[in-house]
C-alpha cells in the first residue's frame, strides 16, 4: 500500500515536472524584453571618437546596455549586459563616446547597444531583437481561451493518468501506454496553444507573468471590456461550457462506476 | 520501568532524526522565507519551476543520464556477476581480483587514465565522457558475484535441463532470486552518478552541459531561495526511489552481508 502512494505521488510529480518544463519553455520565450538596437559610429575613418544616440544611455547617464549573443541552452540568445561608458560629449541628440566602448574587446565587432526597451532592463535580461508586426487581439483572447478552456479537463484528466499509473505496476501495459498517450497529448496541446500565443512584451508584467494585479490594470487602462466585450464574453460562455462538460462527465463517470461496484 | 525506556528511546531518535532532517527543513524553510519584511512567498518556486526552463532542462538530462549510468551498469553487472560467480574460466580469480582493486582505488586515481582514454576515443566534452565509464565501473560486477555465489548449483542445473540458455537462466533464475540485491546496486549507482561532481568537471568544458550535481554549487548564489528550490529539486528522485524501494534496499543489503 505505502508503495502504490510513493509510486503514485512520484508519477503526480513527474507529470507536474513535465508539464512545468513545457510551460516555463514558452514562459520565458514570452517573458524576453523586445529590444531596439543601434550601433556605435565612428565620427571619422581615424577618428578615436564614435557616435551614439543619447537615448541609449540609462538615467544615471554613466551606463548602457547591449545585447549579448551567447550559447544557451536552445540554441544562441541575446542577453542585457550593462556597460560603464561617459560621453564625452552631446551633440544634438547624439552622445560621443571613446571609440573602444562601442565596439567588442577586440575592436571589430559594433556592440548591438540597446536604444529602446518595452521595459527597463537589468543585467542578464534575456531580449529579443523588436520586428513590426501586428497583434490580432481577437485571436489572442481565442488562444488564451482555449489554454483556460482545456486546463480543467486536462487537470482531470491527468488526474485519472496517474491513477492508471499504478495498474502500470501490476504489469496493465494498455494503462500505462494510454496515460503515457494522454500526457503526450496534454504536453503537446499546452506547447502548441502557448506557441500561439503572441502578446507584444508591454502588455506583459514587468518581471512575473502571473502578476494577476498587472493584468486586470491593463484591462481597466485599455478598456479591453469595451472595445472587445462580446469576444470575452463568447469566450467566457465557452469556457464555462467545457469546464462545466468536464464536471458533469467526471461526476457520471463515479456514479457510473460505484453503480457497477455495487452490482 | 519498561515504559521510560521506550519514551526515552522514542525521544533519541525523535532528536536524531531531527538532526537528519535539518536540511531538508532548512532547504524547505529557506525555500518559501524571504526575510522579516517580505515574510513568505513562492517566487523561488516560480523561478525555478515557471520562469526559465534551465533547471528543469538539467534535471531530465540529469536524471536520463543517470537512469542510463545505473541500467546499463546493472545490466552489465547481472551479466558478468553470473560469469564470476557461476561459470569456469581462464584467470577468472585473477581478474576478479583486479576489478576490486579497480573498485576500492579513490575516483580522483582513475581520474586522468580515464581523461586520456576517453581523449583518445574522442568523448571529451560529451555526456558520453560520463555514461561511458560509469556503466563500466566495477563495482556492480563484483557485489552481484558475491550475491550469485550464494545460489544453489542445482537450480541453474535444474534450468539448463530445462533447456534454457544462458539468457534465459539469468532472466529468469538468477535476477528473480538475486531482486533485492540487484535493486539495491540499481539504487546505489543512481546515487552515485547522481551526485557525481569529479567527473563533469573534468571531462565537460562547456558549464552548460554540466549535469545538475555541478550546476547546484553555481545556480543563483545571490539568493538563497533559489538555491534551496534546487535542493529540494535534486532531492526528489533520489527520495523516490529511496521510498519506493526501502524494503528491497534492506534486504539487498543484508543478503550482501549474508553473501
Amino acid at each position: 500500500m505505502a508503495k502504490k502512494r510513493v509510486w503514485t505521488a512520484g508519477c503526480a510529480v513527474l507529470i507536474l515536472l513535465l508539464t512545468c518544463t513545457v510551460l516555463s519553455m514558452r514562459v520565458e520565450k514570452m517573458m524576453r524584453i523586445e529590444v531596439e538596437t543601434v550601433t556605435a559610429v565612428k565620427e571619422e575613418q581615424d577618428s578615436e571618437l564614435a557616435k551614439i544616440p543619447i537615448s541609449c544611455y540609462n538615467e544615471d547617464k554613466s551606463s548602457f546596455f547591449y545585447a549579448h549573443e551567447r550559447k544557451g541552452l536552445f540554441g544562441a540568445e541575446l542577453v542585457a549586459v550593462k556597460k560603464e561608458s561617459y560621453p564625452i560629449d552631446e551633440e544634438e541628440e547624439m552622445a560621443l563616446i571613446v571609440y573602444t566602448e562601442g565596439f567588442d574587446s577586440t575592436g571589430m565587432k559594433p556592440l548591438k547597444i540597446v536604444s529602446q526597451s518595452s521595459w527597463p532592463l537589468e543585467e542578464g535580461d534575456l531580449l529579443v531583437l523588436k520586428e513590426d508586426r501586428e497583434v490580432d487581439v481577437v485571436k489572442q483572447i481565442q488562444i488564451l481561451a482555449c489554454f483556460t478552456a482545456i486546463l480543467l479537463p486536462g487537470i482531470l484528466l491527468l488526474v485519472r493518468c496517474v491513477k492508471r499509473f499504478s495498474d502500470l505496476r501490476d504489469g496493465n501495459w494498455k494503462a500505462g501506454i494510454e496515460s503515457f498517450i494522454i500526457i503526450g497529448i496534454w504536453l503537446g496541446s499546452i506547447f502548441s496553444l502557448t506557441g500561439k500565443l503572441d502578446i507584444p512584451r508591454e502588455y506583459l508584467p514587468p518581471e512575473y507573468i502571473l502578476d494577476i494585479g498587472f493584468y486586470i490594470n491593463e484591462i481597466q487602462e485599455f478598456k479591453l471590456l469595451e472595445y472587445y466585450g462580446r469576444e470575452l464574453l463568447i469566450c467566457i460562455v465557452c469556457v464555462g461550457f467545457i469546464w462545466f462538460g468536464s464536471i458533469l462527465a467526471v461526476f457520471f463517470c463515479c456514479t457510473y462506476r460505484k453503480s457497477r461496484k455495487s452490482k | 520501568m519498561v515504559r521510560i525506556k521506550r519514551q526515552k528511546r522514542v525521544i533519541f531518535f525523535l532528536i536524531l532524526a531531527a538532526v537528519l532532517f535539518f536540511p531538508v527543513i532548512y532547504m524547505l524553510i529557506c525555500s518559501v522565507w524571504k526575510g522579516v519584511d517580505a515574510g513568505l512567498s513562492f517566487m523561488s518556486y516560480y523561478d525555478v519551476f515557471l520562469e526559465s526552463p534551465g533547471y528543469l532542462v538539467k534535471f531530465w538530462r540529469s536524471l536520463g543520464m543517470c537512469l542510463l549510468i545505473s541500467a546499463g551498469q546493472t545490466v552489465l553487472a547481472c551479466m558478468a556477476g553470473t560469469a564470476f560467480a557461476k561459470y569456469s574460466f581462464i584467470g577468472k580469480k585473477i581478474w576478479l581480483v583486479v576489478m576490486a582493486l579497480f573498485m576500492v582505488l579513490p575516483i580522483q586515481v582513475t581520474l586522468l587514465p580515464n581523461y586520456i582514454l576517453l581523449e583518445k576515443l574522442g568523448f571529451l566534452n560529451s555526456w558520453k565522457a560520463l555514461i561511458i565509464p560509469g556503466i563500466f565501473s566495477p563495482f556492480g560486477t563484483v557485489w552481484l558475484t558475491f550475491i550469485f555465489r550464494s545460489l544453489p548449483n542445482e537450480w541453474l542445473d535444474a534450468a539448463r535441463l530445462d533447456r534454457a540458455n544462458q539468457l534465459q537462466i539469468i532472466r529468469y533464475i538468477i535476477v528473480p532470486a538475486s531482486k533485492p540485491a540487484i535493486v539495491t546496486l540499481f539504487v546505489l549507482v543512481f546515487v552515485e552518478s547522481w551526485n557525481m561532481v569529479e567527473q563533469p568537471v573534468i571531462f565537460l568544458e562547456e558549464q552548460l552541459d554540466y549535469p545538475l550535481s555541478v550546476f547546484l554549487a553555481g545556480v543563483a548564489q545571490n539568493s538563497i531561495g533559489i538555491q534551496s528550490v534546487c535542493g529540494l529539486l535534486c532531492l526528489l528522485p533520489v527520495t523516490f526511489f529511496f521510498l519506493y524501494y526501502h524494503t528491497e534496499l534492506t534486504d539487498g543489503l543484508r543478503d550482501t552481508l549474508w553473501s
